[in-house]
């Protein structure tokens, strides 16, 4: 069946068959959350669950994120005219003073495959810039992520910033990178730290349910 | 045992007298330690810690690196890539890419004429090279090692974008070898020459290329054997076959699965086993591959050295030293560039554990 056919050919990384079979299925009548959600959605997050267990790697990723994006264009006025409603709204960023954003990237595109709209504020973020966001877009969560553990306490400020807004109850706070560990994220008061972009989506689904 | 000797045992698994020690730092570090030891270059702090290995290797004479008029500088070379200074509160600063000089690359045609990481041989002066290496061993002879290793995962990312390389490995092939194969142009020649320059003093090639994060691999085993593991079989043959040099390479991360295929290569020196990364357990590491390997780094930058008291590191350093020291094949280093958080204290008490004696003042 054709959204199997989506699902597969997404989890293949090939861009343009996905596009097409998009366009078909839209053709044939099928609405367009249902292509969402059992097409693109369901490839995205098999390739997740399998980045995660280490049977698939970063490229495998961005294809697949890549193929999903050219699919999801497609969709996205058909969604706006049918009136869907994205399952939640997220912003993320690299922390204030570190320019590294692969990680931060791949949580995007597993947040995205999981059906979240995603706000990517970019690198070097300051903390006022991801609650400022969070407050005039009404995002339900924000994602700080960090590689350098002398950035990694800039992290801190973001709870912070965000107690002092006023929305600390509103908004979780997330965060992640390889220097980052549960005890830190208790330590400065983070909602959840999460090991890799599989499970950072996951939990931030459920925050959104 | 001298420094030489000492290197030279562990890396040929004998014990050595004490652990080899290799140091390495951001600037920030590097100016607080000298100022630390009241002391103004980088070689007398290197001999106050009687750090057994030092770096050398010919200078770039190439046109000049530029700062562009947004503020970014290139790296490498005249025409590499572009980092971006990030300032902070201590007044330190990190830097990271910000401008990739073949990001635009999008045809194998596009690359004529492209340089990539050593640009033109005539960009470098190898002359004072064995000069260098002759001025360093007047006081004790050291271990020496120089730079040299064909073009890794790493070097292509730093030049073309991560992403954007990243992905053309998987949908188009033809375009990410043919960036494989330009970016890979003069580094043998290169390397051979500084090794040439080196007269028989240099004993270790250092390379790598960054193949792990910190949950696994960053591409796939058989992505790896498709696209690098040759070009690394290929430039050890040639490097062996006209030198006796160690192979060191340095790959952060999660590389434990790819252990086999390194050693195949003729790798012997492994760098900077980031043990919090998963499977980089050191028992396992020596259980597995200490008999092929020597282990370079090991002390964690990450949950250890900013963050243990001075008591929890001595017992640290010691445990270490233990395990992957066992019958030589460990030398203590940093598992990166020591990063502003880790204090001098911490800094000291390493190496004054490592080498049984005082350093501090």
């Amino acid at each position: 069946m054709i959204l199997e056919e989506i699902s597969l050919k997404l989890q293949a990384g090939k861009a343009k068959l996905v596009k097409e079979l998009v366009k078909q299925a839209i053709d044939e009548g099928i609405p367009a959350q249902e292509i969402l959600e059992k097409g693109l959605l369901s490839g995205m997050s098999i390739i997740g669950e399998k980045f995660k267990n280490n049977e698939v790697y970063v490229p495998e990723v961005l294809v697949a994120a890549r193929a999903m994006n050219q699919g999801a264009a497609l969709l996205k006025p058909l969604l706006a005219a049918e009136g869907a409603r994205s399952t939640g709204k997220v912003c993320l960023g690299t922390i204030q003073g570190d320019l590294h954003d692969i990680g931060k990237n791949l949580v995007k595109m597993m947040l995205e495959g999981k059906g979240l709209e995603v706000i990517d504020l970019g690198t070097d973020v300051a903390a006022e810039t991801f609650v400022k966001t969070a407050i005039e877009q009404n995002c339900q969560i924000i994602c700080v992520s960090a590689l350098l553990t002398t950035t990694m306490s800039n992290m801190e400020a973001v709870v912070k910033c965000a107690e002092e807004a006023g929305i600390r109850d509103k908004v979780k706070i997330m965060i992640g990178g390889a220097p980052v560990t549960e005890d830190f994220a208790k330590k400065i008061g983070a909602d959840a730290y999460t090991p890799d972009a599989a499970t950072c989506a996951s939990v931030a689904a459920d925050f959104c349910a | 045992m001298n420094s030489f000797e000492r290197v030279h045992a562990a890396v040929n698994h004998k014990s050595p007298d004490r652990v080899p020690c290799d140091f390495l730092a951001e600037p920030i570090v590097w100016e607080r330690i000298m100022n630390y030891f009241g002391v103004t270059t980088q070689e007398e702090v290197l001999d106050i810690l009687d750090i057994d290995i030092r770096s050398v290797g010919p200078r770039y004479i190439g046109p000049p690196m530029i700062t562009d008029d947004k503020g970014l500088h290139e790296i490498v070379i005249s025409g590499g890539p572009r980092v971006k200074r990030l300032y902070n509160e201590v007044g330190d600063y990190t830097e990271g890419i910000a401008w990739f000089p073949w990001a635009d690359v999008e045809d194998p045609e596009d690359l004529l004429d492209r340089t990539h990481w050593i640009g033109k041989m005539e960009w470098w002066d190898f002359s004072h090279v064995e000069e260098d290496i002759d001025r360093i061993n007047e006081k004790q002879p050291r271990w020496i090692k120089a730079h040299g290793d064909p073009s890794g995962l790493q070097h292509l990312t730093m030049w073309v974008g991560d992403e954007k390389f990243l992905c053309d490995l998987i949908a188009d092939e033809e375009l990410a070898i043919a960036m494989i194969e330009q970016a890979n142009k003069n580094r043998l020649e290169h390397a051979l020459k500084t090794l040439e320059a080196g007269n028989g003093k240099i004993h270790q090639l250092d390379g790598g290329g960054d193949y792990g994060t910190q949950n696994g691999l960053l591409i796939s085993k058989p992505m790896f054997r498709k696209f690098f593991k040759d070009l690394y079989v290929n430039f050890y043959r040639e490097i062996k076959k006209n030198f006796d040099v160690e192979i060191q390479f340095h790959s952060c991360g999660s590389i434990v699965d790819l252990i086999p295929d390194l050693i195949e290569v003729g790798v012997t020196i492994l760098d900077p086993i980031q043990r919090t990364a998963a499977g980089m357990d050191i028992r396992n590491l020596k259980q597995n591959f200490g008999k092929d390997l020597t282990f370079h780094g090991a002390m964690d930058v990450q949950q250890v050295l900013p963050k243990y008291t001075p008591e929890q590191l001595v017992e640290e350093v010691n445990s270490t030293i233990e395990i992957l020291g066992d019958s030589g094949g460990f030398i203590l280093a940093p598992s990166h560039n020591l990063q502003f958080d880790t204090s001098i204290e911490n800094i000291l008490t390493m190496y004054e554990t490592a080498q049984n004696r005082k350093i501090r003042k």
